[in-house]
């Protein structure tokens, strides 16, 4: 991939966390104006590599770019310049308690913009609508369900245009009209704003029906990468496995130093 | 014994890293150069939140220390003939000690452990990470607004605290027990001194809503993200605070008594 299709660079990564090491060596790149798709069992470390690109944690070693910048060697007031051009949908919506919906998607223009009030008004009502959430603009974020407080918070994520917009288990805990929901909402922000998508998800499925690009992370490297196509063909067992969700595999679903089940009881 | 001194090692690195990292949210949260237009609203919602709705408190528990100041002083003075200095000692005990520590304390078990249980809880639920995202710093939208409130407040609710408890005193010395009022008040007025007493007060104030808020605000931002986490640590910020306020007390005492 060229330097300029690609708008984040994770190149050689450590990464340990409470002495348990996420990543070893690994490198991904996430293309420009597509969505990319991260996969991969529980405990791997998908929410992680997002912080890192987000530079709410710093590697051991090696460097993630974004748009050619080396983010993490930026310093504080220059990186929360830099946050401006992304933007994170948290698994938990993470819309803050204390204001209404419209007050959280209008958070960001407040802090960030100079934009008259009747103008900020028009802004977020057309990110409202946009996410079928804008009846709900007066309630506060304990009123909503799960997939409501994730629509808002995707129309927050959106409302200051970024550049690259990374959703953490959006499908998570939904039922399946709302997940349907979501998908659409994630693959019509990609191609209508040519935004730049990276998605962590269980949810397979889903997934690749809207997903340009596929990396399945496993064992702190990237295990299988490629177009959705490409990885449903795979002929590598342990992406055969993770991809049909089989239970006999190369992936056993104890976790390591359970074998000795015997000498134990 | 490797053992010991190993774990006695580990035990003070973490101690330093965890001072280190105080400090840095500490510089970061308070020197950082805020928007007067956005910060003075959040700092005004603070003030109310740390302050206003803590002076029932402290008000109620000035008038009964206050009280309780008078009625002893009065029975220990009246053995020594000595009960028309009831007002020099129940003015000089608040204003000197009883006001800064026990409104410090007030403020720390009520004001201080919902400021770590509040932004702990905004940890555990991401909203802090979220507004990093949004890039939005929140030492400077959260932690600064707060410790400022808790600042400006603490002085206010240590002079209610004296002025309740010496009017306590009254209560019971004149009120109650039959005291001259002139005398009470003049005995006030004639020991009390604005630079030897008053202002010795308001540094001790403004030195524990220094101390309390910071505590408070760290132990919330550095809290494990979960119930248990939350709980460790608002309790935490009360015996730290507590054993800080009492500590730092005799320091201030020593040096400007």
């Amino acid at each position: 991939m060229k330097n300029s299709d690609c708008l984040v660079s994770v190149k050689n990564v450590f990464f340990s966390y409470a002495n348990k090491k996420i990543y070893r060596n690994l490198s991904m790149e996430i293309p420009r104006g597509k969505i990319t798709a991260i996969l991969g069992p529980s405990g791997t470390g998908k929410t992680t590599i997002l912080r890192l690109i987000g530079a709410q944690l710093t590697p051991d070693s090696g460097e993630i770019e974004f748009d050619g910048v080396k983010i993490h060697s930026l310093r504080r007031s220059a990186l929360y310049e830099f946050r401006k051009r992304m933007s994170m949908l948290f698994q938990s919506g993470a819309l803050f308690s204390d204001m209404t919906v419209f007050e959280n998607v209008a958070f960001p223009l407040e802090e960030h913009t100079k934009l008259p009030e009747e103008l900020i008004f028009d802004v977020v009502m057309m990110n409202l609508e946009a996410v079928g959430m804008r009846q709900a603009a007066n309630l506060y974020p304990s009123e909503l369900s799960g997939g409501m407080s994730r629509r808002a918070a995707l129309a927050r994520s959106i409302v200051l245009d970024p550049e690259l917009i990374m959703y953490d288990e959006p499908f998570v805990g939904q039922d399946p009209i709302t997940k349907g929901v979501l998908v659409k909402l994630i693959a019509d922000i990609n191609k209508s704003l040519g935004k730049t998508s990276v998605v962590v998800t269980h949810d397979v499925k889903e997934i690749l029906e809207i997903a340009d690009y596929v990396y399945i992370l496993a064992d702190g490297n990237v295990l299988g990468q490629g177009t959705p196509l490409e990885i449903t063909q795979s002929s590598d067992p342990r992406v055969k496995q993770f991809i049909e969700g089989d239970f006999d595999g190369p992936y056993a679903y104890t976790i390591k130093g359970s074998q000795n089940y015997i000498e134990d009881l | 014994m490797t053992d010991f001194i190993g774990m006695l090692g580990r035990y003070a690195l973490r101690k330093i890293t965890s001072l280190g990292r105080s400090t840095i949210i500490f510089f970061n949260s308070i020197f950082g150069v805020p928007n007067l237009k956005k910060a003075f609203p959040l700092l005004v919602n603070q003030i109310y939140f740390i302050g206003v709705q803590s002076i029932i408190i402290i008000l109620v528990s000035g008038l009964f220390i206050g009280m309780v100041l008078g009625l002893q002083g009065f029975n220990i003075l009246k053995n020594f003939m000595a009960t028309g200095s009831l007002g020099t000692l129940v003015s000089l005990a608040i204003i000197r000690e009883l006001g800064p520590v026990v409104s410090a304390l007030l403020y720390a078990g009520r004001a201080g452990s919902a400021l770590t249980a509040e932004i702990g809880q905004l940890k555990a639920s991401e909203q802090l990470s979220a507004m990093e995202m949004m890039a939005v710093d929140p030492l400077k939208r959260v932690i600064a607004p707060r410790f400022w409130a808790g600042l400006i407040s603490m002085p206010i609710l240590s002079l209610l605290f004296c002025l309740i408890g010496i009017y306590g005193g009254k209560l019971v010395g004149v009120d109650w027990l039959g005291l001259d009022d002139g005398i009470y008040w003049s005995g006030m007025q004639a020991s009390v001194d604005v630079w030897d007493d008053l202002i010795p007060m308001l540094i001790k104030a403004v030195s524990f809503g220094f101390i309390c808020t910071w505590i408070a605000l760290f132990n919330g931002y550095d809290c494990r993200p979960t119930s248990e986490g939350i709980s460790r640590a608002t309790t935490a910020t009360v015996v730290q605070s507590s054993l800080a306020v009492l500590g730092m007390d005799f320091i201030l005492t020593a040096l400007m008594f």
